[in-house]
């Protein structure tokens, strides 16, 4: 009895591993070699149209990237993207789940139209935003025109400034939805019995949102903080068709600065030690997110 | 049995993984197949498919297909493909032939003279003047120009007309320095009462074409792009010093167009709309705004400078040594992408100009505006493309954004800026 039992259970196994195996084959050619092969890259000197051979040359790459003004800008300008864009993605998208949560009639049609942007692909809304926002014939100056406030007309996509906000905007407006989505679920999560008794005991406003929402969605706090950090941190698609990471670099973020050195300029080992670069900020960033999440829990 | 059942199920889903995106040989029938890579706007431009229609009923043996490339940084990809010896392409359209130099430097694309005596039955005597030329990288024939584009700039003559700017004949009155296109500029330049440009003076390609209105901006002064070296652009003299300068200026000031910073077509489209005035780019633009502003407010004038040159690019076709289906390719260029339809067509309906004499003349007479840079049309030749061209051109896109909008960084900064990024790069 015991041995039958014992090799149906080596049997279960076997099968699993089985299995598993076609995952693992797939995960090992399309995850784990790229990255250590991206790891060795990161150590050589190799442009892929002009080097015949890839050549070691330590952390040098490393190195270069500190000294490069174009990294260096991309840099700041993603660590600037990311602190701005978090905060308002976190702030705006509770306050907009907190108005649904109360809002119980018609929902359904402000949930909807709060997700619509997520379903829309973001390079067509970038292009329907770089109409709108242009200088000589975008909606936007011309409606100001229009209501007599040409004033207040502007180069929004080609002033270094004002372009930053514009990208800032698009990605909010793109992805404000599906963390609101979380929220709200986080929100549904809490249990009615605890704003009864938080009513009873008189909290309102404020002393509700901090006492009782708050402490009760740390974990989609978490959740949400993650992914809006990654969101932020793998910024591309929105400036570079939006303003090219232009004028002048203004809006030119790491992500982008990577695909333009690897498959531009084909210096893939520059670019393979850049891309662990951001990797480390991804990380670094996750795990603050987390730590916090747990200290407050 | 039910072992066996899940077993069968698993090898058959992975068998049917493996071969799922097998390769594309010749069909059951026989017939060969030559598959063509193009962006959208050259399939519609270049009328690709009345081309694969045309040569698909001259040889019934061949099949015809066109596939469209997102755009030119795809085009990344096929080195990789390229250099494994694998392709899915047997012709593909370049929108310059500064996107071949990497894979002329891979040895991965034919040289269609040494390696594929084209023209041993197609002379090079048909082709327009400097058109061949612009496929000519890196000492080999690696390019075929499908068709070629020269710079000018074209003119909104209604706008023109109200800032008295035209001749008793209703032509352009000339301008010749760069002085007078600032001032120029200006006069077309319309605010309102807060300061605001409602109507703006021109527009200059800052953005992916810098490179060509640098270089061509310098040819038309001095008949040579480049200085004494013979490869760096001939930037560092007072002529360039005050041409940038009154591009400063007029940027500042409101007379030229900030839009090609951030969108390649921001200028174009403002000329269309019927915003901008003046549109210093590939001299075809005017014909995209037949529809808006009509043929009779159109016209076209020369690059102010001495020379009155001008510098043309094409756009490119290259077979890739991957194919092995050269022979038909060289076949089906010679015979449709090289016939009077797509040749007369491309330049008369979109002003991509014939690179083959014989209808370059033909698609002429249907468009005379043309005439209006006829000389400098004449004199037109390529630019060399360097081995880091896209960083060359990057790095000048910084320059030129960074500078023109900056009130203290000067034209003789710029040019310095612009002579260290030269010797930064590889050529």
């Amino acid at each position: 009895m015991q041995n039958s039992i014992s090799s149906r259970k080596r049997s279960k196994e076997r099968w699993g591993k089985i299995f598993v195996l076609p995952t693992c084959l797939v995960l090992f050619v399309f995850v784990v070699y790229p990255v250590c092969y991206t790891f060795v890259l990161a150590f050589s000197k190799y442009n892929f149209a002009f080097d015949r051979s890839m050549t070691f040359i330590g952390v040098q790459n490393f190195i270069d990237m500190f000294k490069d003004s174009q990294f260096l800008t991309a840099l700041k300008n993603t660590l600037e993207f990311t602190l701005y864009m978090f905060v308002i993605l976190i702030v705006l998208s509770l306050a907009i789940a907190l108005l649904l949560f109360k809002k119980k009639e018609h929902s359904w049609f402000f949930r909807i139209s709060i997700f619509m942007p997520i379903v829309v692909p973001a390079s067509l809304i970038c292009i329907l935003f770089s109409f709108m926002l242009a200088d000589n014939f975008g909606i936007i100056n011309k409606f100001l025109m229009d209501i007599g406030l040409s004033r207040f007309t502007h180069n929004w996509l080609t002033d270094g400034a004002t372009a930053k906000w514009c990208v800032i905007i698009v990605e909010v407006w793109g992805k404000v939805g599906f963390c609101t989505i979380l929220f709200l679920s986080g929100l549904q999560n809490i249990s009615v019995d605890l704003f009864e008794a938080a009513d009873l005991d008189g909290a309102i406003g404020w002393k509700k949102l901090f006492y009782i929402i708050i402490p009760n969605i740390r974990e989609t706090f978490v959740v949400v903080g993650i992914w809006a950090i990654l969101q932020c941190l793998k910024l591309f698609v929105t400036p570079n068709v939006l303003t090219n990471g232009g004028p002048a670099n203004s809006t030119l973020v790491m992500y982008q600065n990577i695909y333009n050195t690897a498959f531009n300029y084909f210096e893939m080992g520059y670019a393979a030690a850049q891309a662990f670069v951001l990797t480390a900020l991804v990380m670094l960033f996750s795990m603050l997110n987390m730590k916090i999440g747990k200290k407050e829990a | 049995m039910k072992k066996i059942f899940v077993f069968v199920l698993v090898l058959a889903i992975a068998v049917s993984t493996v071969f799922a995106s097998g390769s594309k040989e010749s069909t059951d029938s026989g017939k060969k197949t030559i598959t063509i890579g193009a962006e959208s706007w050259e399939i519609n431009k270049l009328f690709l498919e009345h081309a694969a229609e045309e040569f698909e009923a001259a040889h019934p043996d061949v099949d015809v297909e066109i596939v469209t490339i997102a755009d030119q940084t795809k085009l990344a990809n096929y080195i990789l493909d390229w250099s494994r010896g694998s392709t899915d392409v047997d012709l593909v359209f370049l929108d310059g032939g500064i996107f071949s130099v990497e894979y002329a430097a891979k040895d991965l694309i034919y040289d269609f003279d040494k390696d594929l005596d084209f023209f041993s039955d197609f002379p090079k005597s048909k082709f327009t003047p400097g058109s061949l030329e612009t496929g000519f990288i890196k000492g080999g024939q690696f390019c075929l120009p499908a068709i070629y584009e020269v710079y000018g700039i074209s003119v909104n003559k209604a706008m023109f007309r109200e800032a008295g700017l035209l001749d008793e004949n209703g032509d352009p009155l000339p301008i010749r320095t760069w002085d007078d296109f600032y001032a120029a500029a200006e006069k077309l330049t319309k605010k309102d009462s807060n300061g605001t440009v409602t109507q703006t003076g021109g527009t200059i390609q800052f953005g992916n074409n810098l490179h060509i209105i640098l270089g061509s901006a310098i040819y038309a002064q001095f008949g040579d792009a480049y200085a004494a070296d013979g490869i760096t652009y001939n930037v560092d003299n007072d002529y360039v010093r005050n041409m940038i300068g009154t591009w400063q200026k007029g940027i500042q000031n409101g007379y030229l167009s900030q839009a090609t910073f951030v969108d390649n077509a921001g200028g174009r489209n403002g000329f269309k709309a019927g915003q901008i005035a003046m549109c210093f780019e590939a001299a075809g633009r005017w014909m995209e705004a037949i529809d808006t502003i009509g043929i009779d407010n159109l016209a076209l004038i020369p690059i102010p400078g001495d020379f009155g040159g001008t510098v043309c690019f094409g756009c490119q076709m290259v077979i890739p040594k991957a194919s092995k289906n050269a022979d038909i390719v060289c076949q089906f260029i010679k015979e449709a992408i090289y016939g009077e339809y797509s040749q007369v067509n491309a330049f008369s309906q979109y002003g991509k100009m014939s690179v083959i004499q014989e209808y370059f003349d033909k698609a002429l007479e249907e468009t005379p505006i043309w005439n209006g840079i006829a000389d400098s049309m004449s004199k037109a030749k390529p630019l060399k493309e360097y081995e880091e061209s896209q960083k060359f051109l990057t790095g000048l896109n910084q320059i030129f954004q960074g500078g023109l909008v900056s009130k203290t960084t000067t034209p003789a900064d710029m040019v310095n800026q612009i002579l260290d990024l030269s010797a930064s790069i590889r050529k």
